[in-house]
């Protein structure tokens, strides 16, 4: 088991170090550098020369690349090309509404989906499982865009009802708080709730088909006991994957979400910087986004280290 | 593959699916000749509601939203076809590669997979497009380059499993050279998972242009694109409900097909993946 968690922790590093030369390249691919993006055509060759110096784009790539990743290590993201403030306080401060946005729509997509997806598998082959499969398969096929926008039209006409688009800090006022992101989060958590239903239903019915739920069920044990303390405990693995894959899809999916509801989270703050075509925003962003989403995947891996010990032979 | 269709065609799922793909995909083929007006046709009838003239009424430059979703079939097929074609081939090539010759070639691969895998799918195709510039071509070779690292763990996974086979290891101990073994014997065995993957890598394509479009940063308008068809009804959409419901409804029912048909083919094809998500 330790040295499972070494070993992942281990390859964890050249990962990371893959990520941020991938970020950095790609950033670097740009068809005419930030200076020119930022100055215009018009300007003067002097000022493009003064800029490119101070932004240290005259040295070499692998000079910059060493550059940027010490300051990152150091927590120096750089600083807007547009605003000139630095970058990562202004990304930790946007990753909050982000990191609140995304736990509410996990919470409510469990809330949703988990006991629909036991109540499937437990009534395997009935109306009510038939129903909830297809309302799942549908519910995936969603985009979270039209859902919101559909919704949005709907609320509107009938009820005459726009949700609130003023964003308030949870410790400043946690009721409009709330109020402000519990529509963001519903629409996110119901399109989840979708994908876990379906893990949840059929790894509870693979443990089901397993031989010691007969054993349990013919030593007479009441079949409350041996679903939710036999057969859900050991139908978690599986889950916990797809909660850790959807985080991805949840990171994703904020973007969108954000640019709707006119969230500030980290989704819109990356979304300015590309239409204000201010790199330094985007790279770091981007960046803080993958490293979030790999150490994720990482608790999660250990997660499943802890609860399935089978995993840490292999 | 005449048996595929035909277990296809008894599975209720798998029917409503294909039939479901089958309609987008003519509809994208035989644009011009459905659609009753160019999709980027100006009329001076702006807003105007679903009439004769105009089945899904007009947008807010008076375009007949129903010519521009059309239109927008033919877009959400050509992206998700491309992109999936290039995601499919490299991905295949180095799925190949990383699980037939395993050792540092399978290393390189797949832990440059490992650093794709890293982002989530739609901030990676967003980078690569603010980075190429919004438009059909960027859109997608960023959606194809987000789908190779699917693709090449499938088949290697796959790969690793045929490669350990009786027919073959003779294969080799008769000396048959590794290209042929790879095209000869284990292309053919790894086909099933390839062909699921393929088609539910179409509809989250789809999906991912959409949401580019949408946001502003896939196909151009006045290029019809359900996304940005979508995006932009949205500061009219309480004056014309229709400019956002039809796009919307379209979007959900070509993914959802591909949803349905890609469910039963790996029921069908892969058995042993059904219960994987």
């Amino acid at each position: 088991m330790r040295s499972y968690i070494t070993r992942r922790l281990l390859l964890f590093i050249p990962v990371l170090i893959g990520i941020s030369l991938a970020v950095f390249l790609l950033m670097h691919l740009i068809p005419g550098d930030a200076v020119d993006s930022l100055l215009g055509v018009e300007a003067t060759d002097e000022l493009r020369e003064q800029l490119t110096k101070q932004f240290g784009l005259d040295l070499p790539w692998y000079e910059q690349y060493f550059n940027w990743i010490s300051g990152v290590l150091k927590g120096d993201f750089g600083y807007s090309i547009r605003t000139g403030k630095a970058i990562l306080p202004e990304i930790l401060s946007r990753f909050k509404v982000t990191f609140e946005l995304s736990i509410l729509s996990s919470i409510i997509s469990w809330i949703i989906a988990i006991p629909l997806g036991i109540l499937a598998a437990v009534k395997r082959n009935t109306w009510a499982d038939g129903l909830a499969r297809v309302v799942a398969l549908f519910w995936v096929s969603i985009p979270n865009f039209a859902l919101v926008t559909l919704l949005l039209l709907f609320l509107s006409l009938q009820f005459n009802y726009y949700p609130a688009l003023q964003y308030t800090a949870f410790f400043d006022n946690p009721v409009q708080n709330l109020k402000t992101l519990i529509f963001p989060a519903l629409v996110l958590g119901a399109i989840m709730a979708g994908s876990v239903m379906r893990m949840t239903r059929s790894s509870m019915l693979e443990v089901l088909r397993q031989d010691f739920i007969r054993t349990i069920r013919a030593k007479g044990a009441k079949e409350k006991v041996v679903i939710f303390k036999h057969a859900l405990k050991n139908s978690f693995s599986p889950i916990i994957t797809i909660i850790g894959m959807q985080i991805g899809y949840l990171l994703g999916g904020t973007v969108i979400t954000e640019q709707i509801f006119s969230l500030p989270g980290l989704g819109l703050f990356i979304l300015t910087g590309i239409n204000q075509r201010d790199y330094p925003v985007v790279q770091g962003s981007i960046l803080f986004f993958a490293l979030v989403f790999v150490i994720i995947n990482l608790i999660v891996d250990i997660l499943y280290a802890c609860i399935d010990p089978r995993i840490s032979y292999k | 593959m005449k048996n595929i269709i035909i277990e296809l065609l008894k599975d209720k799922i798998g029917r409503i699916g294909l039939i479901g793909v089958c309609i987008v995909i003519l509809i994208a083929l035989f644009a011009p000749v459905i659609a009753p007006y160019n999709p980027t046709e100006m009329f001076p009838q702006i807003r105007n509601e679903p009439v004769k003239q105009f089945i899904m009424g007009t947008d807010n430059y008076g375009r007949d939203v129903f010519s521009r979703i059309v239109y927008g079939a033919r877009v959400s097929i050509i992206v998700g076809l491309i992109s999936v074609g290039i995601g499919a081939s490299l991905g295949i090539i180095l799925g190949l590669l990383a699980g037939y010759f395993e050792g540092w070639i399978d290393n390189i691969i797949m832990r440059i997979m490992d650093i794709l895998f890293a982002f989530p799918s739609i901030l990676l195709a967003l980078a690569i497009v603010s980075v190429l510039g919004p438009d059909l071509k960027n859109t997608i070779i960023a959606i194809g380059v987000v789908r190779i690292p699917v693709f090449t763990r499938t088949v290697r996974a796959e790969v690793l499993s045929v490669k350990s086979q009786e027919y073959v290891t003779s294969a080799r101990s008769i000396g048959v050279k590794d290209n042929k073994i790879i095209v000869r014997h284990i292309l053919p065995n790894i086909l099933s998972p390839f062909i699921v993957q393929a088609t539910l890598s179409l509809s989250s394509a789809i999906l991912v242009e959409a949401s580019l479009s949408f946001l502003g940063l896939g196909i151009q308008p006045p290029d019809p694109s359900w996304g940005s068809m979508l995006n932009e009804s949205r500061k009219i959409m309480e004056l014309a409900p229709w400019t956002a419901i039809y796009p919307a409804v379209a979007i959900i029912l070509t993914i959802l097909s591909f949803n349905l048909l890609g469910d039963s083919l790996r029921d069908i094809l892969d058995p042993k993946l059904k219960n994987v998500e």
